[in-house]
């Protein structure tokens, strides 16, 4: 897996040579943003894109980053906002079917929340959470913000988050439960 | 779920997103880049030769500046701009709606007030002075013919469809007394001047109106007194001018008065009340 760890702070005085910094810097952040992208928007092709713009963004409105250190979470936040707004322009949402079935079973025993094997599963399950949720839950356990930074993101209140949080884990969860149950 | 069970979910959710996003297989880094340098590069790096000032200040830079591009001064932002404006508009309605609606109807009285503004506006130095008559079935916005002749008193009041006043007491330097009658459309109004070897002292004029009448006279306060005083039962402005020149006017239920010349206070006071 890619480290998380953000871009080394340069020096002001580097900035200077604002080429070969850009270049720096989308060279460093690409693959995680461009990862970020894929697996929220579930579309590579249209990630390519996302990524392209939001690096424009970036370095077109890079008078407004504070710290140059904080050059990937702020990346990370202007790529998060292309997508949803994409993703809600596009209205594409893969029907979840059936989940409701699996409601009354959601006193998952400890087995139910076991790994299953292999990675098939991963594209299902993600498909079936919607967007919103996916997006929550990739910022907490993909980016691991913390609460307040997630309540900052959505400039929502920390109990906002907690609730939007608690509502797609377990919408995760009735989905894996119920991906696990049929095999 | 039990503390045991909200550690597996947390586990499960992180490997699943951790394993998503390692199963997605980024295009060349470097042939994106060269994508990117190609397609916004032109818009977002500047060159050394577009910016010679640049490390001199030793500003955070890496987009090139557009020098092209009109920059609006901070401070408004268009959307803000628009509300001022609408909001200041609103303003000045409201305003002059409220001066329209909290002030007299009435054209002469809106006039006075109107008249009034300008008397504050320069200071203490002008003062107003409206009289008018009011009667009902007056026309306007007919063609008006003047004739003007000069009579004696006998042809004037044989002419001139109402009652004249003609003062009783006039100073006895003054020798001379010319009538004329002037008619305006359907308004007849009547002068009287009195000569002292041929020069004009006093002029009395009366004018009689079947309509609304306003007269409306603004006076430099510096170079004139104005009093209010009362000729039998009517009030009167009389105006006492700095070069020795006198004014009074008044009106009674149909005529207009208007007595001007080279007298004092007492003179022209005296002659008002001696006309009959």
């Amino acid at each position: 897996m890619l480290s998380k760890e953000p871009t080394k702070p340069s020096e002001p005085s580097d900035i200077h040579a604002s080429k070969e910094i850009a270049e720096k810097l989308y060279l460093e952040n690409y693959d995680y943003i461009h990862r970020t992208a894929s697996v929220l928007l579930q579309d590579k092709f249209i990630a390519d894109d996302i990524v392209q713009e939001a690096f424009f963004k970036a370095f077109k409105n890079w008078n407004q980053l504070r710290d140059i250190g904080k050059f990937r979470p702020w990346l990370s936040t202007i790529a998060t906002n292309l997508c949803r707004n994409h993703f809600h322009k596009s209205k594409r949402e893969i029907p979840i079917q059936d989940i409701h079935e699996a409601d009354h079973n959601t006193n998952l025993e400890d087995n139910v929340l076991s790994k299953l094997e292999g990675d098939d599963y991963i594209e299902t399950v993600l498909r079936s959470l919607g967007y919103d949720d996916r997006e929550i839950l990739m910022l907490r356990y993909y980016h691991e913000l913390s609460n307040k930074d997630i309540a900052q993101h959505y400039q929502i209140t920390i109990g906002a988050t907690y609730v939007r949080l608690f509502r797609a884990k377990e919408k995760f969860k009735k989905v894996y439960a119920k991906i696990r149950r049929e095999g | 779920m039990s503390d045991n069970q909200e550690k597996k979910l947390d586990d499960l959710i992180k490997d699943t997103f951790a394993k998503a996003a390692d199963n997605v297989t980024p295009p060349s880094v470097q042939a994106e880049w060269e994508k990117f340098e190609q397609k916004y590069g032109h818009i977002l790096f500047a060159n050394e030769e577009d910016t010679p000032n640049q490390k001199e200040n030793n500003l955070v830079y890496i987009v090139k500046p557009q020098d092209n591009v009109y920059q609006r001064p901070k401070g408004f932002s268009n959307t803000n701009r628009t509300r001022v404006r609408l909001t200041a508009i609103a303003c000045i309605a409201a305003i002059i709606f409220g001066l329209f609606m909290i002030k007299p109807q009435s054209a002469s009285a809106l006039g006075k007030w109107f008249i009034q503004i300008f008397t504050k506006k320069s200071g203490e130095t002008t003062e107003f002075i409206q009289r008018s008559v009011t009667k009902e079935g007056g026309n306007t916005g007919q063609y008006i013919e003047i004739d003007k002749q000069e009579l004696s008193l006998e042809e004037a009041r044989s002419q001139v469809p109402y009652a004249f006043l003609v003062p009783d007491y006039i100073p006895p330097y003054l020798e001379q007394r010319k009538i004329y009658v002037e008619k305006i459309g359907e308004i007849y109004s009547v002068a009287l001047e009195y000569y002292q070897e041929s020069n004009l002292i006093i002029s009395i004029i009366q004018k009689k109106y079947d309509s609304v009448y306003t007269n409306s006279t603004g006076y430099d306060t510096d170079d004139s007194l104005v009093n209010k005083i009362q000729i039998g039962n009517y009030p009167a402005n009389l105006v006492t001018f700095k070069d020795g020149s006198t004014k009074l006017v008044w009106n009674d239920q149909s005529l207009f008065y208007e007595i001007r010349g080279v007298l004092n206070k007492d003179e022209i006071i005296k002659i008002a009340q001696s006309m009959k």
